[in-house]
């Protein structure tokens, strides 16, 4: 538990319940989530994870009938407050999607878009673009393509592309929703190579089906299972020594 | 055993065959009426019948005014209606909760997708003709024809919004983005070859009623073209049906007839093709 301890807390998540109508979808979720680490949210196919991800820039705000109860903080900002601009939380909580999904514009369009909703300087776009392009590994290979169309690129430099569109804005935060499900192996290893760079500047949360990515890539794991937090631990005791029951089943593959 | 098998699972020729008499009926139908239309009415369209006013008690002469009225007709149509349609449907499909309000708004436009055209004539007469006092004008008729387009404009955009995917309006407000600058800038412009494509139909069918301007604006006989919206004018639909029943010597203008119907065609064509040529350049990309 040290490093859950000593490091500052990015996002902390007390009492969360949301439903689906009247379907509770997560239940009394208390969770914190360390500054500039890994944590992966593991566990079976509907059990929340997604959703309890998706929370957190909420993104839920434009589904109907979705109530939320209990309080996340981001920093020091109460993300559910009247006050909040959902807008700048956005831009400082970045997400990227499980299919990759960059805009049919030109590559340095996909990144340019993101930094010109959010007032950044004109003269400073071009730069932005070809850092935040290093920075996800993509630069080397598409330098000399910048103005082609984006969907001409492979699923995994797509799925670069909108982490270099993501940390583009300069977030504090990057949420992943399962950023491999789509991929091949080999996309898969540079993704992952990634994670653990990008971790240096951003807190990262990621969501993962694939248990031996979140061993690989995490400091922290949550196990969820049917809308409730079972167990939060460091990623090694969560894999080898889980004090759950339920926890150890699924990591041993009985279920899920 | 193994001639049981043959016996009772064999593929039967009778539904397909059922099925393509089905389709080649249809274009029968259809290759029969451009047939009829354009061996009788080809050899009268020439530059001159384009291009010159009627004459002689319109037995002779052109369908100049006829072809400006309805051109003029369409595009006003569009001006007017083009806004309300395609806003209506930003709505419905970006903004609007799944409630009974919604549900009451899309049941009307469904309905009223299926109101006469007659009758949308007749509603013009009363309401932009006789309450508004526009008069029987290019501007009735056009709100009229306006009103009768909008259900299916509605319609079609919403559908062309409706293909562009989630996860790209999803991907802009995680930028940060608002809703609306995600649907003006990532959602619209994926979905205007559709937009286009229903807009151009929907105004190809406008411009071959007759009906709805019958009593808001049409006029009879008037050589000179259209010059303002207060005035009548003249279209090829009406002309036609002018010509081909209410004419004192309907058989000295029969080919005149028959060749105002080749042009209105055509010039249908030409629109349907526009949204096709608008549409293949947008998937090929």
């Amino acid at each position: 538990m040290e490093t859950l301890i000593t490091t500052k807390t990015a996002i902390q998540i007390s009492d969360l319940n949301l439903f689906f109508d009247t379907k509770q979808a997560l239940k009394n979720i208390n969770l914190e989530i360390p500054e500039k680490k890994v944590t992966a949210l593991i566990g079976p196919s509907g059990c929340g994870k997604s959703t309890l991800l998706r929370t957190l820039n909420r993104m839920h705000d434009l589904t109907p009938d979705v109530r939320i109860t209990g309080k996340v903080m981001v920093g020091t900002t109460d993300i559910f407050d009247h006050h909040t601009n959902v807008h700048l939380l956005r831009k400082k909580v970045g997400m990227v999607f499980q299919k990759p999904n960059p805009f049919p514009k030109s590559i340095y369009e996909n990144i340019e878009y993101g930094l010109k909703i959010n007032g950044f300087p004109k003269h400073k776009i071009k730069d932005i673009v070809e850092e935040s392009l290093r920075k996800s590994y993509l630069f080397d290979e598409v330098k000399d393509k910048l103005n082609e169309p984006a969907n001409r690129l492979s699923g995994g430099q797509q799925q670069r592309l909108c982490i270099a569109r993501t940390i583009a804005i300069n977030p504090e935060i990057i949420l992943m929703d399962e950023p491999c499900s789509a991929l091949d192996p080999i996309s898969t290893a540079k993704i992952e190579e990634l994670i653990l760079e990008l971790k240096k500047d951003y807190t990262v949360v990621i969501v993962t089906h694939n248990m031996q990515q979140a061993l690989r890539v995490s400091e922290n794991t949550a196990f969820m299972y049917l809308g409730e937090l079972i167990e939060y631990d460091e990623t090694s005791v969560i894999f080898q020594n889980p004090a759950q029951e339920l926890t150890k089943n699924y990591i041993g593959g009985h279920f899920g | 055993m193994k001639a049981l098998l043959h016996i009772t699972r064999q593929e039967n020729k009778g539904p397909f065959l059922v099925l393509l008499a089905c389709t080649l009926i249809v274009c029968l139908f259809l290759f029969s009426i451009l047939f009829a239309i354009f061996s009788k009415g080809l050899a009268v369209v020439s530059f001159d019948f384009i291009t010159q006013s009627p004459t002689n008690g319109m037995t002779q002469g052109g369908i100049l005014p006829a072809i400006v009225g309805t051109l003029l007709l369409t595009l006003i149509t569009a001006v007017l209606s083009l806004p309300f349609g395609i806003a209506c449907a930003i709505y419905l499909n970006e903004y609007a909760k799944n409630n009974r309000f919604t549900q009451l708004i899309r049941a009307a436009i469904r309905n009223l997708a299926g109101v006469p055209s007659i009758i949308f004539g007749l509603f013009g007469l009363a309401l932009f003709v006789q309450l508004f006092q526009l008069g029987t004008s290019l501007l009735s008729a056009s709100l009229t024809l306006g009103l009768l387009s909008l259900p299916y404009l509605i319609t079609t955009t919403e559908e062309a919004l409706k293909t562009v995917p989630q996860s790209m309006r999803e991907g802009a407000l995680a930028l940060g983005a608002t809703q609306f600058e995600t649907i003006r800038d990532i959602v619209l412009p994926q979905a205007v070859p559709g937009i286009a494509t229903g807009v151009i139909l929907s105004l190809s069918r406008a411009a071959g009623e007759t009906a709805p301007i019958l009593f808001t604006g049409v006029a009879f006989f008037i050589t000179d073209l259209p010059t303002d919206l207060s005035g009548e004018f003249m279209a090829l639909p009406y002309h036609l049906y002018m010509l081909s029943t209410q004419h004192q010597s309907i058989e000295a203008v029969r080919p005149l007839a028959y060749g105002t119907a080749s042009v209105l065609i055509i010039l249908v064509f030409l629109l349907n093709l526009t949204a096709i040529v608008i549409r293949n350049r947008y998937r090929t990309k």
